[in-house]
């Protein structure tokens, strides 16, 4: 049975298999050669991971970016938050953080944000003298806080993994968001005067009025999305149905941007990505039932309890394994293949699952960006045209000011849990 | 199977995705219609539209198969293809061709449990709680969708031994070249 449950699916993802057939690989052998119960257990448990209401945010919110991110909603939410940083040093790459995170609280996918706010930052940073490691490496890591910023299609998936409310996850996910955009200020803001990089314009309220009215419907979507889901008017499904059509209404009829055929065109790619992703949350789920009838997370509790390890050198363990799995497996497939381990372990020791929800996010975002795999690389390579030696070069400080965070969220389960006592109690 | 014939199968069943593809892209946005009716419904007319919950979850379940089909048929099924990229173009094929068998056999399991599943909801005329849906209904896309995938992979699996397949990827010497200093 550890051949079929532990060994076989960790040869066949090294052998580069889709994910969803190593899984369903290693449940067939289990059940077929090493298992006495009735086949129809397979349809039951595949079916049953998807038959869940929730998860449903997942194709709404993926289908409102996708809207989002063909327009100039890219562009006027870069045009607002210029005009109110002001003449701050390194007030470009300022914007760049504060773009990518209010873009990322419209959005759930990482890859997206780079893409969009990119293409839009670029070429402003490269005129304003900003050397082109510098803005490779921002680029490409400043998009990974998307997914920790509410709305995230991780968080969802790690709710519906883990048995956790949604809602609490993105309450729990506000804090770190913007507590990582804060550090990348900072960093950008002491490498703007290291560098002797100029700031941009003089704050002016005429100039913010204008970029904010002509940036209104794009800032509309985040107040209804969390609005909704913490003034008690939707469910995160519901909020996630909302943008939707607030979207193609703000695309279609107020910036008059997309076709009905654009439209169309977004709901397919959209659902061709959620055909990737829940085909092996419906594997997994199998996957995760045969280790739960096993015993294998009591039994891995039990072993880790006996050995008295602290809480802190568990915690720390688990962060390196999950930078490990990261740095090679997407983070929807990592917590799906992981949460029905690691979850009982870490709510044995004590830790609060929404704060772990919130580390394995953190942890899964940096294996985003992370070299040599990250996806958010190859994102920036072929989009943005920049060449991969300057992104690998460009990436190394964003690394630690993401590992500086993952240390602060992980150790201080307030910065997270207070957004839960604030938003949802 | 000559060069014109196998492409003219590739391009059957690129096509076949992309229809399949407009279809799943028509049921996603009836989903968010359904879902923004139900909210109007409960804040206008103080009440929820019947079913319309189970009608979005099985829409869902359909996305998320034959999403899944067409992906299949793409190519693009999450994988992690770090070792493999490197690996020489001999090994690769053979596991591509590990990987057609593979499909075949796991996804005609499936198909043939899932069937089996939906034709007894079928016999005892099980129903949703709601919106009085068929079970025998959602239950047998997943039948239906990983017949669909069988037969990719059988494609799959054809066109490979005829020297030619699905989907090209990208061969192991650009990634090379674009890691080395």
């Amino acid at each position: 049975m550890s051949f079929a449950l532990g060994l076989l699916p960790i040869i066949l993802l090294l052998l580069g298999f889709p994910i969803f057939l190593v899984l369903l690989t290693s449940v067939s052998c289990a059940l077929v050669f090493f298992m006495d119960v009735p086949l129809s257990a397979l349809h039951q448990n595949l079916f049953g991971a998807i038959d869940a209401y929730a998860l449903l945010a997942i194709p709404f919110f993926i289908f409102a970016g996708e809207l989002m991110g063909r327009g100039s909603v890219a562009d006027r939410l870069v045009g607002f938050v210029n005009a109110g940083v002001g003449s701050v040093r390194g007030s470009l790459a300022i914007t760049t953080v504060g773009s990518s995170a209010l873009f990322g609280a419209i959005s759930g996918v990482s890859a997206a944000t780079v893409a969009t706010i990119g293409r839009v930052m670029l070429p402003a940073l490269r005129r304003n003298g900003y050397p082109e490691k510098f803005s490779a490496g921002l680029l490409t890591a400043v998009g990974a806080i998307d997914i920790i910023i509410p709305p995230s299609i991780p968080m969802i998936v790690y709710g519906a993994a883990a048995q956790q409310s949604v809602p609490r996850l993105y309450a729990a996910g506000v804090l770190p968001g913007l507590l990582l955009a804060g550090l990348l200020c900072i960093y950008v803001m002491w490498y703007a005067r290291r560098h002797k990089i100029g700031g941009g314009e003089r704050f002016s309220w005429s100039a913010f009025s204008a970029a904010a009215v002509r940036g209104l419907g794009a800032l509309g979507a985040p107040v209804i999305i969390l609005g909704g889901i913490y003034g008690g008017v939707f469910s995160p499904t519901e909020a996630a149905a909302v943008a939707c059509l607030y979207a193609i209404v703000v695309a279609r009829y107020f910036y008059r941007e997309l076709s009905w055929r654009d439209i169309l065109a977004s709901a397919g790619t959209t659902a061709v990505f959620t055909g990737q992703i829940l085909i092996i949350v419906a594997c997994a789920n199998v996957f995760g039932w045969l280790l739960t009838v096993h015993q294998v997370p009591a039994d891995l509790v039990q072993w880790l309890t006996e050995m008295h390890l602290p809480g802190w050198t568990l915690l720390l363990a688990i962060n390196v394994l999950l930078l490990a799995v990261g740095c090679f497996i997407d983070p929807l497939s990592a917590i799906l293949l992981l949460s029905p381990l690691l979850v009982p372990l870490v709510t044995a020791i004590g830790v609060d699952p929404i704060h772990f929800g919130i580390i394995v996010t953190v942890n899964l975002s940096i294996g985003l960006f992370h070299p040599p795999f990250g996806i958010n690389i190859f994102v920036a390579q072929s989009v943005l045209k920049l060449p991969l030696e300057t992104i690998y070069r460009g990436i190394v400080p964003f690394v630690f000011i993401y590992l500086i965070a993952l240390g602060l969220i992980t150790y201080i389960p307030e910065i997270s849990l207070l957004g839960v006592r604030l938003l949802v109690n | 199977m000559t060069f014109i014939k196998q492409e003219k199968w590739i391009g059957v069943l690129r096509r076949a995705a992309v229809s399949l593809e407009l279809v799943l892209a028509s049921a996603l946005i009836a989903a968010v219609v359904m879902n923004v009716a139900n909210i109007i419904a409960r804040y206008v007319f103080g009440r929820s539209l019947s079913g319309a919950d189970e009608w979005q979850i099985y829409l869902m379940v359909a996305l998320a198969f034959f999403g899944s089909v067409v992906a299949a048929v793409r190519g693009q099924h999450l994988r992690m293809d770090v070792l493999n990229r490197f690996f020489p173009r001999a090994v690769q094929r053979v596991l591509g061709t590990v990987e057609a068998v593979g499909a075949v056999v796991l996804c005609g399991f499936v198909c043939v449990i899932s069937t089996h599943y939906a034709v007894r909801m079928h016999q005892i005329g099980s129903v949703s709680e709601n919106g009085h849906i068929p079970m025998w209904l959602p239950h047998s896309l997943v039948a239906v969708a990983f017949g669909a995938m069988t037969l990719v992979g059988v494609a799959d699996l054809l066109l490979r031994l005829s020297g030619s397949q699905l989907v090209e990827r990208e061969p192991a010497a650009t990634v090379v070249s674009e890691v080395a200093p």
